[in-house]
């Protein structure tokens, strides 16, 4: 309801007249009553007789003070029950201003800044915003990172918006200006005054200002001190690593690092062991290395151990430059897991062979002769020495190594005898051919193997093949067509690594293979073996507040967008997985923070109309005049103005 | 409920209008008055009992003066020496050694009634002690109650053991009437012929001036003790706004509003009075002792013993 020119959002302007009349009937009653004098006994009224001086009033001025007090105490009434109707004035009723703050929390914004963050100081800016904020306005906060989302809901409502500023939190990535601006303009659209506003650093990729030819006002307020030189930053961009084949204690690492300065840097890399909690453990290893002027540098380091299973790299400039982008100083890989396999092997005592068995801890090798086959139990990979007896599916996957005298049990057709022969050919990129090149082994005698159609043939002489992989009822296998003690095989340093070889391609457990730590920002595939559709995954897992979220799996690969570096870990029926990303230095650590930015011919101008203003509704101010009117009225009162 | 039973346990325990509400039979203060009378006989140390001397001639061993020898005098008292050398007839005085009478003369007007009977109750405390402290020293203790006239009236006794009557006597005192200490202390001296130490327990707030009273007992050759009883809460400027401002004693009325003048006129007035009071009392040579109802009673009497004057 309107009255002149304010509208009435509390009580009806009825209600609030007959309030008012009420009230102020009740008022001048209580006035009246008020004017009795109170009756105080003394002891001595002649002491008191000889100290009044009180002037006689004269009528006129009596009735004034009388009056004049009354009009004041209806002067209160009316400020209370006019603040109950809640009047605003015309002009706060229109159509106020819907606001887009893309907030950045890219990597960068992690830096230091004062006393906190420069996401912290972006934080309390936007905070200082609210306060400005009018009943018509909306604020709409996005999160400015790799993959923009609003984190609050479009409101006027200070205290939400506040909540939300709280939760904001770094990420680590690059921020995907051209994705935060087209999802504010889509927000805005049809909304009235329109505006949108960058808080940032200003370390943003340029952009193309034409791509958003109809973009609403769009200001910049920067939250760091302009970068005046070229980045200085270093960083690791690479990190993986891999156990060794024949040592699954040890491993290898291979880091590259990164120099965006024009000048060469002197850091100093420390490799350190993860911890179950995916923290920084026990330092392994420690290098300081040159890295050239805008350059990177690959380095392995070898013959490393004492990880169980996660790595952290972290570099440190030692020289005296400073270091603009921290977050990619660490990097984070995990060590292949060493799944143990048990190995069955029937047949005479065999040094060679047990001595290539010896190499790999994580085997389990149990030796049974021809007629205690099968012995109870189950294993994964069971090595057919020479002896070809039934076999047996609870045994896992077979290697025949030999052949026999006649057909019998052996799972393939025996062609014709073969004499002094050797690998002609072979299957190069077969797990069997790992770091092996067979070409100079030299057999003594053997026999051709004639495959059947599914199976495939991994190694031929010129004779035809002699290394078969293959799958029967009782289950995979893999028959070398000759004995490796009539051969010079056994003789060789390839000889172990076959071996272990066939039981990786029987028993896959990818043991060892290279682990490369995952990019922040991107879409991450880790190998999560389920039968399900989605896991549950966690992390990162050294974080005070690790968060979860339900990933879809593909092709047995967890489909994650990793916006936090460190470890992770997915959860499902079979077990849990873990994995890591990294920042890993790119584009985010080059970009100097800025304090302008140009967009199209223009630089971006600074917020304009969010300055901090006082509460602006009346019924707040009628209540601080209700207090003042009071305050007045009893300061007169003693003084004898009023009664 | 609980509330409206707390205001009438309060009025129905309420004390009657002027009535004393200490209990003077209390072990508490019981205790204290022997603890007093101890401390008071050291602070008299030397002197004897019966032996505080009254200032009458009388058939003692010590000469105390001369006067003219007037027909129908003992003749065993002529001064033979001073007839021999000068011719003259005088008769030697001596004087007389007997007990000394003290006579409290407690206020009992309405004013003394103010404020739950604070100055009533405190005067009667001090009364009380104080005549312990007299029967202790085997002097004869007499009370009277003055308002406008004299209300009531011990006889003069002596001996400690009576102290539980004059007790009795004091916690029956109700206050009554106005202040006219001129008319009342004219009748108690009219009763009392027996001069000696007239202890005064008011607060001097009479109409018609509290010289008047004093007088009375200077003039009547009474010691006068003056004990002013002082409650703050009487001029008290922490009243505020309009009052209608009635005398306890007269029912007389004066309409006020408050204000921080009036507030501070009434202070200056009090002080005024009270330097009147003090300058009157020792230019006269009459004891006076301004007494706080926020004094603890036998703070008050110790350091009326220590002042001098009274019971020595």
């Amino acid at each position: 309801m309107k009255l002149f020119l304010l509208t009435f959002a509390g009580l009806p302007l009825a209600t609030l007249l007959f309030g008012f009349l009420g009230a102020a009937a009740l008022t001048t009653l209580l006035y009246i009553l008020r004017l009795r004098r109170r009756r105080v006994r003394v002891a001595f009224l002649a002491l008191w007789e000889r100290s009044l001086v009180e002037r006689k009033a004269s009528e006129l001025r009596s009735r004034l003070q009388r009056l004049l007090s009354l009009l004041i105490s209806l002067l209160i009434v009316g400020a209370l029950i006019l603040a109950l109707g809640d009047p605003r004035s015309d002009d706060e009723e229109e159509e106020g201003r819907s606001i887009a703050v893309l907030l950045d929390v890219s990597a960068s914004m992690g830096e230091a800044s004062g006393q906190g963050t420069r996401l912290d100081a972006a934080r309390e800016k936007v905070k200082r915003w609210l306060s400005s904020l009018g009943p018509g306005d909306e604020m709409l906060l996005i999160e400015l990172g790799a993959r923009p989302r609003p984190f609050a809901p479009a409101t006027g409502q200070a205290e939400l918006l506040r909540e939300a500023l709280e939760e904001a939190e770094v990420l680590d990535v690059s921020a995907d200006l051209k994705a935060g601006l087209s999802l504010a303009q889509d927000a805005l659209r049809g909304r009235a005054h329109p505006q949108i506003i960058l808080v940032s650093d200003g370390a943003l990729p340029p952009l193309d200002a034409t791509a958003f030819p109809k973009l609403p006002k769009f200001y910049f307020e920067p939250v760091a001190k302009k970068q005046e030189k070229k980045s200085q930053n270093v960083g690791i961009t690479s990190f993986a690593a891999r156990r060794y084949p024949l040592s699954g204690d040890r491993f290898e690492v291979l880091v590259e690092l990164k120099n965006d300065g024009d000048e060469p840097a002197e850091v100093e890399l420390s490799l350190f062991e993860a911890t179950e909690a995916g923290e920084r453990g026990g330092k392994l290893d420690l290098h300081r290395v040159t890295l050239p002027p805008q350059g990177t540098l690959a380095q392995s380091y070898s013959n490393l151990d004492h990880a169980e299973s996660g790595l952290v790299a972290e570099l440190r400039r030692v020289d005296s430059l400073p270091d603009p982008f921290s977050r990619d100083n660490i990097a984070r890989t995990l060590l292949s897991e060493r799944i143990p396999a048990k190995v069955l092997v029937v047949g005479n005592p065999d040094n060679f062979l047990d001595a290539a068995l010896l190499l790999e801890e994580s085997l389990e090798v149990k030796r049974v002769s021809a007629e205690e086959y099968p012995p109870a139990g189950e294993y994964d990979v069971t090595i057919f020495n020479g002896v070809f007896p039934p076999r047996s599916s609870a045994t896992g996957a077979a290697l025949y190594l030999g052949v026999p005298v006649l057909q019998g049990e052996y799972p393939l057709e025996l062609g014709e005898e073969l004499s002094l022969f050797g690998f002609d050919t072979w299957q190069q990129d077969s797990t069997v051919f790992r770091l092996i090149d067979p070409y100079n082994v030299q057999v003594l005698k053997g026999r051709k193997l004639i495959p059947q159609k599914s199976d495939k043939v991994l190694g031929a002489s010129n004779s035809g093949p002699i290394l078969v992989r293959g799958k029967r009822t009782e289950g995979e296998f893999l028959a070398l067509g000759f004995s490796p003690r009539q051969s010079d095989f056994v003789l060789r340093t390839a000889w172990p690594l076959f071996v272990l070889n066939v039981i990786d391609e029987l028993y896959p457990r990818g043991r060892t293979d290279a682990v490369l730590g995952q990019k922040t920002g991107t879409l991450w595939r880790p190998p999560v073996p389920t039968s399900q559709s989605t896991v549950k995954v966690r992390g990162p897992l050294d974080a005070a507040h690790p968060s979860e979220s339900i990933v879809p799996i593909d092709q047995d690969r967890a489909v994650f967008f990793g916006q936090r570096a460190g470890f992770y870990e997915a959860v499902s029926n079979e077990g849990v997985v873990r994995f890591s990303g990294s920042v890993l230095s790119g584009a985010e650590g080059a970009l100097p923070a800025a304090e302008e930015i140009r967009w199209g011919e223009k630089t971006l101008p600074r917020v304009q109309g969010m300055e901090p203003r006082a509460h602006r509704k009346p019924w707040f101010w009628l209540l601080v005049g209700v207090l003042a009117v009071s305050f007045g009225e009893w300061w007169l009162y003693h003084r004898r103005w009023t009664v | 409920m609980d509330l409206l039973d707390r205001l009438f346990r309060r009025k129905a325990a309420a004390p009657k209008k002027g009535a004393v509400t200490v209990d003077l039979f209390d072990d508490e203060f019981l205790k204290k008055l022997s603890t007093l009378a101890l401390m008071s006989r050291r602070a008299v140390a030397g002197v004897r009992r019966g032996e505080r001397r009254a200032k009458k001639r009388g058939s003692g061993v010590e000469f105390a003066d001369h006067r003219p020898y007037v027909p129908g005098d003992d003749i065993r008292f002529l001064d033979v020496g001073i007839y021999q050398r000068f011719g003259k007839l005088l008769l030697r005085l001596f004087e007389e050694e007997e007990d000394l009478s003290i006579y409290f003369l407690i206020d009992t007007s309405l004013s003394m009634a103010t404020h739950e009977s604070a100055k009533l109750n405190h005067a009667v405390q001090i009364a009380a002690a104080l005549c312990y402290v007299g029967l202790s020293g085997l002097d004869r203790v007499s009370v009277t109650t003055l308002g406008e006239r004299v209300s009531g009236r011990l006889p003069a006794t002596r001996g400690k053991q009576r102290v539980f009557r004059i007790l009795k006597f004091l916690s029956e005192i109700e206050a009554e009437g106005e202040t006219k200490l001129g008319p009342a202390l004219k009748a108690f001296v009219a009763q009392n012929k027996r001069r000696g130490m007239a202890v005064l327990l008011s607060d001097l707030f009479d109409p018609e001036g509290f010289e008047a009273g004093i007088n009375v007992l200077r003039f009547n050759k009474f010691d006068p003790v003056v004990i002013q009883l002082v409650d703050e809460r009487d001029h008290d400027g922490k009243l505020t706004g309009d009052l209608n401002l009635v005398d306890v004693e007269t029912g007389a009325s004066r309409e006020v509003s408050m204000n921080p003048e009036v507030q501070k006129k009434l202070r200056a007035e009090t002080e005024q009075r009270q330097i009147a009071i003090e300058r009157f009392c020792s230019s006269r040579g009459v004891p006076h002792f301004a007494v706080s109802v926020k004094t603890p009673f036998d703070q008050v009497v110790l350091s009326v013993l220590r002042a001098g004057g009274l019971l020595r």
